[in-house]
């Protein structure tokens, strides 16, 4: 006879053994190489492990002077474009994360010594915005951080039990997108391949999707279908974006710089969307400022990067060519700092 | 919902099996059941979960009447809205542009009305269930008709509910009476366990593995080699065996569960002497569902040729509404028909002979419920080596190897009897086999397709 607790304990701890693999890192610092310029291909990494590939190689050095933080919205943005040497910039930012996750990589980097005196965020554009929960962290940082936010919230008089439920929602709901993303035999295998040392992180190419030695990533091709959409209907939650600016905010008593860039769109999707904005993104635009003005951070909003062939394309309707996205950043870090 | 999905596993099974457990009054065990199951239907369409809920609703009223019982009046309002529901869903877009021929710019308006019906999730299989159970009560087969909540469970119970086995009130008659009394059975669930177990890797890792490995040569047909042709229609054979075997397998699973023993829908059908005997084995439900409520009122044996040519011929639009299925019904009629004819030299051949040769004429079947009429044709001429241009690559060695190791676990284990054989076997060595074939499935569960036979 079958003994079912026992099934239930190995199905649980087979799964939790092969979710493990699928994370385990190369063993090699990937973005420890000879040229500033080569493309490495880890091959196939969920978030977890390019952000702790990425937190890893800037533990084992002094602290970078420059960091961004962010999405893949920001994650096309190299130390040659910005104007910085590779080795005093770095790109924290991971494909698909959270505002919050790029908080969480700071406090990360400022619990271990290791946080960069500039820090730059990549917020997304607030017409798309959208409250994912923060992805790169392993599963038991996630709850016990998504924990912390909540217990924190509830102080909050604005909170209520509709939040509350909505927010306990949207982390479940989270957890089985990332382990969708994580479990599979695709990951597994590559985990398995790290595992055992066979990984031997590879060579990448232009034509794909690569990470440069500065932690950012080479976009390739432009997406065909670019163009008009529809106005996306998922809205940021206001409580947990200010107290994700005051999390930011503690940073700044450790003496660093905060900049937070809203990520362009495509110009005529920008346009558009900005054409008579909601009252809701309007809102959450000035408590933003007034929050940045409280706390001392440079906030800016989204430039219009219009498209042209010297400059680079536009990969797809959110993610800006990194010639021009940079040459902005960095005019405004230049304007707002003379730290450099 | 799907059997193969996260949600059903990890959400919807554990917190109904559990309630289940908790809940120990019979009625509300009837009515959780109920509730769970259109739920589970519903995720696919509220739409869809209505009509299944005012077909129980009208069946149920009609059928519970003593003078139902030899009433052919009220059998006939019984039935016909339940056929024309299934006539409306499934075959009225056949209907206006293949039988009558009615082109959508021809009469745009009136076409407008049918163009969008999606067709509700096993409407075929929920329909001859409560046909049957319409039939029965008519027949007098069943005395007692069931209370509301008892019918409703019985017909809308959710691991059979869309792809069948296709189970008679009175099979499971005595479990619904008892349901109250199910109780945490430690050799039930081990049964259980076992059947869930096998039928998940039968359709995640096998089916889902060989319908990915031969699906560049489903897109081409015409541009295949003879041997990738080949190649495809004994994949498929072991695809649509698996996908359709498993689905049934993890419902048995889920039946005893909750204390119901479902009929056997597969009998190792690849292993059949004879065409006759392939029916026997394969989707057994519906051949006895066929044969009890169509094939014996037509009159059965005595005319013989016409009868089966008829039952093949709605056994194939079963399947879907298209000529291809109605062609397909018609092959396997004819090939009866002919065995029927030449049964004493057939008989006389080799066992090994008579299987293979059935298994082959079963498989080549199948092209049909693949491809239409213009790819079967396309396929037919690469198969015989006429393809225009051969572009598909020929199978790999791994393609091979996925195809060995289906024909293995096609002919070799029965599955049944060590999922049924709850003593022998080390317990421990069960636990584990059974542990590590669910792991292996959960592994590869996202990138798992949909069941083959919901379509029908």
């Amino acid at each position: 006879m079958v003994r079912i607790p026992l099934l239930i304990g190995l199905v649980i701890g087979g799964i939790a053994g092969l979710y493990a693999m699928a994370l385990t890192l190369p063993g090699k610092d990937i973005f420890d190489t000879a040229s500033p310029s080569q493309l490495m291909d880890p091959g196939p990494t969920a978030p977890s492990i390019a952000g702790h590939m990425k937190l890893r190689h800037a533990r084992n050095r002094p602290a970078f002077d420059v960091g961004v933080f962010g999405n893949s919205r920001v994650l096309m943005l190299g130390a040659e474009s910005m104007g910085f040497k590779t080795g005093r910039y770095f790109n924290f930012a991971i494909a698909s994360d959270s505002f919050y996750g790029g908080v969480l990589a700071a406090r990360t980097l400022a619990e271990n010594g290791k946080l960069p005196r500039t820090l730059v965020f990549g917020l997304d554009n607030l017409n798309l915005q959208r409250d994912n929960n923060p992805s790169w962290p392993y599963i038991w940082h996630r709850i016990q951080w998504a924990g912390e936010r909540i217990v924190d919230a509830v102080s909050d008089p604005g909170v209520s039990w509709a939040w509350l439920a909505r927010r306990v929602w949207r982390s479940v709901w989270s957890e089985v997108i990332y382990f969708k993303q994580t479990f599979g035999p695709t990951m597994v295998k590559a985990g398995f391949l790290r595992l055992i040392g066979a990984d031997a992180a590879l060579e990448g190419s232009a034509e794909n999707r690569n990470f440069r030695a500065d932690g950012s990533v080479f976009n390739p091709g432009r997406d065909p279908n670019i163009g008009p959409m529809a106005r996306p209907s998922a809205r940021m939650d206001m409580i947990l974006f200010l107290d994700e600016l005051d999390r930011i905010g503690r940073f700044k008593e450790l003496g660093t710089r905060v900049f937070i860039f809203e990520t362009p769109l495509y110009p005529e999707v920008q346009r558009q969307l900005e054409t008579d904005p909601p009252a809701y993104v309007n809102e959450v635009r000035e408590r933003w400022h007034e929050k940045c003005r409280a706390l001392g951070f440079a906030c800016i909003d989204a430039p219009l990067i219009e498209e042209d062939d010297a400059d680079g394309r536009w990969y797809d309707v959110s993610h800006a060519p990194e010639k021009p996205w940079a040459r902005f950043i960095k005019m405004h870090m230049v304007r707002a700092a003379d730290a450099f | 919902m799907l059997f193969n999905s996260y949600l059903f596993l990890f959400a919807f099974l554990p917190v109904v099996a559990a309630a289940f457990f908790v809940v120990r009054h019979r009625t509300c065990r009837l009515w959780l059941i109920i509730c769970a199951s259109f739920l589970f239907y519903g995720m696919s369409g509220v739409q869809h979960a209505t009509v299944l809920g005012l077909e129980v609703v009208w069946v149920y009223l009609i059928a519970r009447s003593p003078r139902t019982v030899g009433d052919p009046i009220r059998l006939t309002l019984s039935l016909v809205p339940i056929f024309l529901a299934l006539f409306y869903y499934k075959y009225i877009g056949f209907f206006i542009a293949d039988v009558l021929m009615i082109k959508e710019t021809d009469t745009a308006e009136a076409f407008s009305l049918f163009s969008d019906v999606v067709l509700p999730a096993g409407i075929s299989f929920f329909t001859f269930q409560l046909a049957a159970f319409s039939i029965d009560r008519y027949r007098g087969d069943v005395d007692e008709p069931p209370s509301f909540s008892g019918f409703a469970a019985y017909i809308s119970f959710f691991p059979q509910l869309i792809a069948g086995p296709i189970v008679r009130y009175n099979e499971i008659r005595d479990a619904l009476a008892d349901i109250g009394s199910c109780s945490w059975d430690r050799e039930r669930l081990s049964r259980a366990v076992g059947y869930i177990s096998f039928g998940l890797a039968l359709k995640v890792l096998l089916a889902d593995t060989l319908s990915d490995a031969s699906a560049h040569y489903v897109a081409q047909p015409g541009e295949l080699a003879p041997l990738s042709a080949l190649y495809l229609v004994f994949s498929y054979s072991f695809q649509i065996y698996f996908d359709f075997y498993g689905y049934s397998l993890i419902a048995i699973g889920l039946g005893l569960i909750f204390g119901f023993r479902f009929p056997d829908n597969f009998m190792r059908p690849y292993e059949s002497l004879n065409i006759r005997d392939f029916w026997r084995r394969w989707h057994i439900t519906l051949s006895y569902w066929i044969r009890d409520y169509l094939y014996r009122p037509l009159g059965g044996n005595q005319s013989y040729m016409r009868n089966i040519l008829i039952v093949f011929a709605v056994c194939g639009l079963w399947h879907g509404a298209g000529w291809t299925f109605i062609v397909w019904g018609l092959y396997h009629g004819v090939l009866v028909i002919m065995y029927h004819a030449c049964r004493r030299f057939w008989d006389r051949m080799p066992v090994l002979l008579q299987q293979g040769l059935t298994f082959t004429l079963v498989s080549f079947g199948w092209v049909l419920f693949i491809f239409d009429f213009d790819g079967t044709l396309q396929f037919a001429r690469a198969l015989l080596g006429g393809a225009d241009e051969v572009t598909a690559p020929l199978p790999t060695l791994e393609m091979w190897l996925y195809l060995g190791i289906s024909a293995a676990v096609c002919f070799f284990p029965r599955l049944e009897k060590i999922a049924e054989n709850v003593s022998g076997a080390s317990p421990w060595l069960k636990t584990a086999g059974y542990a590590s074939l669910l792991v292996l499935a959960i592994l590869f569960l996202d990138r798992s397709q949909g069941f083959i036979y919901f379509r029908f």
